[in-house]
C-alpha cells in the first residue's frame, strides 16, 4: 500500500524526460520531485500537485569541500593546519584548504581578505566583485530637495545637508556598481528652488506689471 | 519603501539589485553555479483585479450622492479598465534560484508571460559560461554572442 502522497501510485505513466536533463527539481508548492520536459509553450505540470512550472536546469559544476588531510611534509592550510594546502589566497597569499578557498569569479581568496573586502568595498570601483551595497547619495539629495517644504524650516538644514552631499559625493554615482550620472544633484537644487521663486513670481510680478501700466 | 528588484546579466554571473530606501543591495548569482531556476504563476493574482474592481466600486459608490450617476460611470469605466488591463498581462510570477550554495525565492520575472523569454536568456549565458570551463565540446555551440560591457549590463527585459 502506497502511503507517500509525494509518489505517483504504480502504473500512473509519465512522459519521459529528456536524456539531458538528468535530475530532478523540488516543486515549490509540494516539494515532489520534478523532471524538468520539453514543452511547446515552456510550462508543464507538476505531477503531484498539477501546478504550472516553467523550469530550467543546469548540471551542478560541485567544487569539492572536503579537506583532505596533510602528509607530514605537504604544505598545509594557515587557518586548518591539519588540512592540505588547494590554492593560495590571491590577496595575503596565505594557503588555503579546500574548506576556507572562496572564490569569487576567478579569483581564489581566505575567508579574512573576504570580509576585509566586503568591509572596505567602499567606492573603488576596482573592487566591483566585493561590493554589496551602495548608498544612493544622490537620491538622498532629491529628497531633501522636494520635501522640505512639507515643514518649511527644515530649509535651513536640508539646503546645506543637500549642498554637503553634492561636494562629497559628487562622484558617487558613477562608481556605483550600477554606475549612474550625477544629474539628480541638479534636481534637488531645483527643488529647494521652485517654491521661492514661485512666490517671487507670484507676488513681484503684478506689481511690476502695475507699475508698468 | 523598497524599489523592486532589477536583474542584470554579465558574462559570468547573474546580479541582483534590490532598492530598499536609499540603499542598494547586490547579490550575484555566479553562472557556474547555477543549478535551476524555477518560475511559477502566484496563486493570489487574481486578488490584483478584483480589489481594483471593489475599491473602485467603493469610490463610485461614496461620490453618487454628489456627482451622480457620472460617479458611477467614470469609477465603473476605471474599474473595468483596470482589470482588463491586469488580466491581459497575465498571472504575476514568483521564481526560485537554486545554486550550489543557496536557494532564493527573489522575483526575476514580473509576469509569467515573460518568463520564457528571460529563461532562454538565462540558460544561453549559462551554457556559455559553461562552454568556457567544460571539456572541448564542439557539438556544443555557444547560444549566443559574448556580451559587450554595454549589454552586459543591460537590465533583462523589462523586469520591476
Amino acid at each position: 500500500m502506497n502511503i507517500n502522497l509525494f509518489t505517483p501510485p504504480e502504473g500512473r505513466s509519465s512522459p519521459s524526460p529528456l536524456p539531458t536533463a538528468a535530475g530532478a527539481v523540488e516543486c515549490p508548492k509540494c516539494s515532489g520531485d520534478v523532471v524538468p520536459l520539453v514543452t511547446p509553450t515552456g510550462w508543464q505540470n507538476c505531477p503531484f500537485c498539477r501546478r504550472r512550472l516553467q523550469i530550467r536546469r543546469w548540471a551542478a559544476l560541485r567544487q569539492s569541500t572536503s579537506a583532505a588531510t596533510a602528509a607530514t611534509d605537504q604544505a598545509t592550510c594557515f587557518f586548518h593546519p591539519d588540512k592540505a594546502f588547494q590554492a593560495c589566497c590571491q590577496r595575503c597569499g596565505r594557503f588555503v584548504c579546500a574548506l576556507c578557498d572562496l572564490q569569487l569569479g576567478a579569483e581564489h581568496v581566505c575567508p579574512t581578505c573576504f570580509e576585509r573586502g566586503r568591509t572596505d568595498s567602499g567606492l573603488d570601483g576596482r573592487k566591483s566583485e566585493w561590493r554589496h551595497r551602495d548608498v544612493l547619495y544622490d537620491s538622498i539629495a532629491v529628497t531633501l530637495g522636494w520635501s522640505w517644504f512639507i515643514l518649511w524650516p527644515v530649509i535651513a538644514v536640508a539646503l546645506p545637508a543637500a549642498i554637503f552631499l553634492h561636494v562629497k559625493y559628487r562622484k558617487a554615482p558613477r562608481s556605483y556598481l550600477i554606475p549612474r550620472s550625477g544629474w539628480r544633484f541638479w534636481v534637488a537644487y531645483a527643488g529647494f528652488a521652485w517654491l521661492p521663486l514661485t512666490i517671487a513670481t507670484l507676488i513681484l510680478l503684478p506689481r511690476w506689471l502695475a507699475g508698468r501700466h | 519603501m523598497s524599489g523592486g528588484t532589477k536583474w542584470y546579466l554579465s558574462e559570468d554571473c547573474l546580479l541582483a539589485a534590490k532598492r530598499v530606501m536609499y540603499t542598494v543591495e547586490y547579490r550575484r548569482f555566479y553562472l557556474r553555479d547555477l543549478e535551476s531556476i524555477v518560475v511559477w504563476p502566484n496563486a493570489m493574482w487574481l486578488l490584483r483585479p478584483i480589489l481594483s474592481v471593489l475599491l473602485f466600486a467603493l469610490l463610485g459608490l461614496l461620490l453618487w450622492p454628489l456627482w451622480g450617476a457620472e460617479a458611477g460611470l467614470i469609477f465603473g469605466s476605471l474599474s473595468l479598465l483596470w482589470a482588463g488591463w491586469e488580466l491581459a498581462l497575465g498571472p504575476t510570477a514568483r521564481t526560485r534560484v537554486r545554486t550550489t550554495g543557496a536557494t532564493v525565492d527573489l522575483a526575476i520575472v514580473a509576469r509569467t508571460r515573460r518568463a520564457g523569454r528571460v529563461l532562454a536568456k538565462i540558460d544561453a549565458a549559462v551554457r556559455a559560461a559553461r562552454g568556457e570551463t567544460e571539456q572541448p565540446a564542439p557539438a556544443v555551440p555557444a547560444a549566443q554572442p559574448a556580451l559587450s560591457p554595454k549589454e552586459a549590463a543591460a537590465p533583462i527585459g523589462d523586469l520591476p
